[in-house]
């Protein structure tokens, strides 16, 4: 457990770690107990659902999945040693190239598109022309997409300030391609309408406590205070319901 | 004794009905690269199968509250 935690919060978006609950506990105290840990306040998910079938029946146990999904490693944390963290390497430095067997006149198109250059990448396919082209720029239009879906639920979730970071990434990496030049301005048009302000300024402050709190004691009296402030500051947002969230999770009782 | 065999006509809708329970059963073995959460995971973000992630390396750690 904390060494999949040190791994999210050092390699941060690089890397995705998935924990996996599989004794059964229900999710508010598992999420209690993740708290007082001090494992939250990164980029981890939590769930109860394997999306693959564990290897054992003993616990714990550690996955690795490559760039395209595929198992790479399975088992217990102790078997890998080192081989676990290089082989973490290895997949973020292949999903910073193209893909394997792209063509080598393509290869340029996405070094430019990981690199965050979408407008380039697609001029470079446009120089390129053909098929293998043409699906090249396809799979740029269907990840950027993505991104902007993304962008929209953040927003329409309440997570303001994540929404704005993404969509200035977006912007930049998409000018002078009008789709999805557009579909970026939509969502930046609603960041900016008055009526996400009260929003903004909830997940701007429950975000900087949940930063500040969460390697300290999260739980403690005035930590616990300060979310139920927000809350109550901001009644409605989707902000409050997560402070609020935040304080009945302090109430939970769980030994460690 | 012998027993009777069921006509193909009795089999084809059995057999239709045990594949389609087959299709409908939650991805979990084998590759999970197009796994999706029946509930979105706790800090998902908006993240509702793996296939989403697809161009990084996802690390799934299995552990226990108790």
């Amino acid at each position: 457990m904390p060494a999949s935690t040190k791994l999210q919060e050092k390699l941060g978006d690089d890397v995705q770690v998935i924990f996996v609950e599989s004794q059964g506990t229900p999710k508010d105290v598992y999420e209690a107990f993740a708290w007082k840990m001090k494992w939250m306040g990164n980029r981890a998910m939590w769930t109860t659902e394997p999306p693959i079938s564990p290897k054992s029946n003993g616990l714990p146990e550690v996955a690795l999945l490559g760039i395209d999904g595929e198992v790479i490693m399975q088992g217990h944390p102790g078997d890998f040693g080192k081989k676990f963290e290089e082989a973490i390497a290895a997949e973020i430095k292949k999903g910073k190239e193209a893909p394997e067997g792209t063509p080598k006149e393509l290869k340029k198109a996405w070094q430019l598109f990981n690199k965050g250059d979408v407008a380039g990448a697609f001029a470079e396919c446009d120089k390129v022309g053909g098929d293998d082209a043409g699906k090249a720029r396809n799979e740029f239009v269907a990840r950027t997409t993505a991104r902007v879906t993304r962008a929209k639920w953040l927003i329409d979730n309440g997570y303001v300030s994540e929404a704005e970071k993404l969509l200035e990434t977006l912007e930049k990496s998409v000018k002078a391609q009008a789709d999805l030049a557009t579909k970026v301005a939509d969502q930046k048009a609603r960041l900016a309408a008055s009526e996400l302000a009260d929003e903004r300024e909830a997940d701007k402050a429950f975000t900087f406590l949940v930063g500040k709190i969460a390697k300290e004691k999260p739980f403690e009296d005035a930590n616990v205070k300060k979310a139920q402030q927000i809350a109550s500051k901001h009644p409605g947002t989707k902000t409050a319901a997560r402070a609020d969230r935040f304080v009945a999770l302090s109430k939970i009782a769980v030994s460690k | 004794m012998k027993f009777p065999i069921p006509k193909l006509t009795v089999w084809i809708p059995i057999l239709a009905c045990v594949a389609s329970i087959a299709s409908s059963a939650p991805s979990t073995s084998g590759s999970g690269a197009n796994y999706s959460f029946r509930d979105p995971p706790l800090n998902s973000m908006g993240v509702k199968s793996l296939s989403e992630l697809r161009g990084k390396p996802i690390v799934i750690d299995f552990w226990g509250k108790r």
